[in-house]
């Protein structure tokens, strides 16, 4: 299969610690006039954004403007979807994602996805972890006890279930299973997390903890995330933009780095939607 | 107590569902213990093994015990690849041609509701006729299976189509393939469902009788091949009661080996089911 010969080596977690040596100017992934179509639904029109590698960039806006199904635009999931059409352009380095001759399953490795709710498999944690490894052709097992345990401490998840590896996935709290999931997609080394409300279905503890995760991971990986909660994303986010909906179609309003977008906003709907008059 | 009019509807609408159930069970054990009443005196291995002999008053099973288990291997060997890739289609791929999915769904509706004798019919026509096959366990085993598939497929598929869609989307956001979702994921996970339509497939297998007259026959020699016609047991039954005098022994014993056998299957099948199911998957 293509996607096991593609299969880069994962780098040791101690020596991620270090950012990557990133042209920050470069974009990373860059879309141009996205937009998504259900059946005869606009549910997104021309998204142009550009994302830098290594950053954390927050979709922001209210429902039903397009913020998750711009997110899952950049890894393709939309193909699940019937009779979803995207078109426009998006660039993730020198691969052009919508092409047909995209093969996406690689391109989902590269790009790894959390979910608002928490969705471990219905396996054993030890098997959540070592299945999406096994399937992309890492069949070693001491190779895969390594990749488990570090994934699991990179998480903050290791000194909770060490002793308990084989019970089931599920049985665990919310934010531990969000944890696993976190790890589940870091286990495959990707470069782009793409993150639908992470912490939204969690207790606020819990919901600090992924916080704190996803802020550990910046530099290393590049995070688009989905959030309602403006505070987390003023407080974890590089660069904001703010979706809108209008008419039925939602829209992109404004980009702009963390700090102009909460103190000098361009458009007014922003500024409203920051000071809560409107959203 | 509580003597407030909606309490009292309650306790009401509790007692009427307790005693339909109770209702239900004493049917169902009157049933079984009228069968084990009469059948047991007549169940010895000789009556398991030997032919049966004086049109069934007297001798054994051994030869329809044989044909039944042949003709439901024959139909269960169909109906399991068939079925359960007709029903990852309809769950699984459908969506891309959704009025063809609802083509198929409306047709296995309407088959699931069509009586056994046309089954017969149209088993004797293309299996025994047009393609040569003759009276024999394989037309019977075929033509159960033609009457099995609507039911396991439909329930196979409401299987799958009550898993979270979320296996879906995480898998593929991992960069699984649907294969290995599936293998690895949505057939473990849908386990119990597709038990249920197996086990309801062969119970309409088991205790069919019109359908099989007509296809494998009524012979009751022991099959020498799968290209022999035989005798099933329900039918065996059917005879006995009533085109035979003084058989009745025989039947309830040969009825009380029908239920048996179908309460072996089943709890057969669900060990072999949940073992495999339970090494892939475990909830919480």
């Amino acid at each position: 299969m293509s996607q096991q010969s593609a299969l880069p080596t994962p780098i040791p977690f101690e020596s991620q610690a270090a950012p990557l040596p990133t042209l920050m100017s470069a974009p990373f992934i860059s879309t141009d006039n996205v937009s998504v179509r259900y059946g005869s639904h606009q549910a997104l029109e021309d998204v142009s954004l550009s994302i830098r590698q290594g950053g954390i960039t927050a979709l922001v806006g209210p429902s039903g403007s397009g913020k998750t199904s711009f997110l899952t635009c950049l890894n393709r999931l939309t193909d699940l979807v019937p009779n979803c059409q995207v078109t426009g352009t998006i660039r993730f380095g020198n691969v052009d994602i919508l092409s047909p001759h995209t093969e996406v399953l690689p391109l989902r490795r590269r790009i790894g996805m959390i979910f608002q709710k928490p969705n471990p498999f219905p396996f054993s944690i030890r098997r959540n972890l070592a299945f999406p490894l096994k399937e992309h052709g890492i069949r070693d097992t001491a190779t895969i006890e390594t990749f488990i345990q570090q994934t699991l401490t990179r998480v903050g998840l290791w000194e909770e279930v060490r002793d308990r590896l084989d019970s089931p996935a599920q049985a665990l709290s919310g934010g531990q299973q969000q944890r696993l999931c976190i790890a589940r997609a870091l286990i495959l080394s990707p470069e782009v997390l793409l993150m639908d409300e992470p912490c939204s279905a969690l207790d606020p503890l819990s919901s600090g903890v992924v916080e704190d995760l996803i802020t550990s991971l910046r530099n290393r990986y590049t995070i688009i995330m989905v959030t309602h909660n403006l505070a987390q994303a003023r407080r974890i986010a590089d660069q904001v933009a703010l979706f809108w909906i209008q008419g039925q179609t939602g829209t992109l309003i404004e980009t702009q780095p963390t700090r102009d977008f909460f103190t000098r906003p361009q458009h007014i709907l922003t500024k409203e939607y920051i000071d809560g008059v409107r959203g | 107590m509580s003597n407030h009019p909606q309490a009292i509807q309650d306790v009401f609408a509790k007692g009427i569902t307790c005693s339909v159930a109770i209702f239900l069970m004493c049917v169902f054990f009157w049933l079984l213990g009228d069968i084990a009443l009469h059948g047991l005196s007549g169940l010895t291995w000789e009556f398991l093994t030997t032919s049966p002999m004086n049109a069934g008053r007297e001798g054994g099973i051994g030869p329809i015990l044989v044909s039944t288990l042949l003709i439901l291997l024959v139909c269960m060997t169909a109906v399991l690849p068939i079925g359960l890739g007709t029903a990852i289609l309809l769950s699984e791929f459908s969506h891309q041609f959704e009025w063809a999915g609802n083509l198929i769904r409306r047709s296995l509706d309407v088959l699931a509701g069509v009586p056994s004798i046309v089954f017969g019919l149209f088993g004797n026509a293309f299996f025994c006729v047009t393609l040569g096959l003759g009276f024999s366990i394989v037309s019977g085993g075929l033509t159960l299976a033609c009457m099995v598939l609507p039911i396991f497929i439909r329930s196979t598929e409401e299987g799958f189509r009550g898993l979270p869609a979320d296996y879906r989307f995480s898998t593929a956001a991992l960069g699984l393939s649907q294969t290995s979702t599936l293998v690895s994921l949505l057939i473990p996970a849908a386990m119990p469902a597709l038990l249920a339509g197996f086990i309801l497939g062969l119970g309409r297998a088991i205790a069919e009788t019109a359908a099989l007259i007509f296809t494998s026959g009524y012979v009751d020699r022991m099959p020498a091949s799968l290209w022999d016609s035989g005798r099933a047991l329900s039918i065996h039954i059917y005879d006995l009661s009533m085109n035979v005098p003084g058989g009745d022994t025989n039947a309830y014993a040969s009825a009380l080996v029908l239920v048996t056998l179908l309460f072996m299957i089943n709890a057969g099948a669900q060990a072999i089911g949940h073992r495999w199911s339970s090494k892939k998957v475990i909830a919480a």
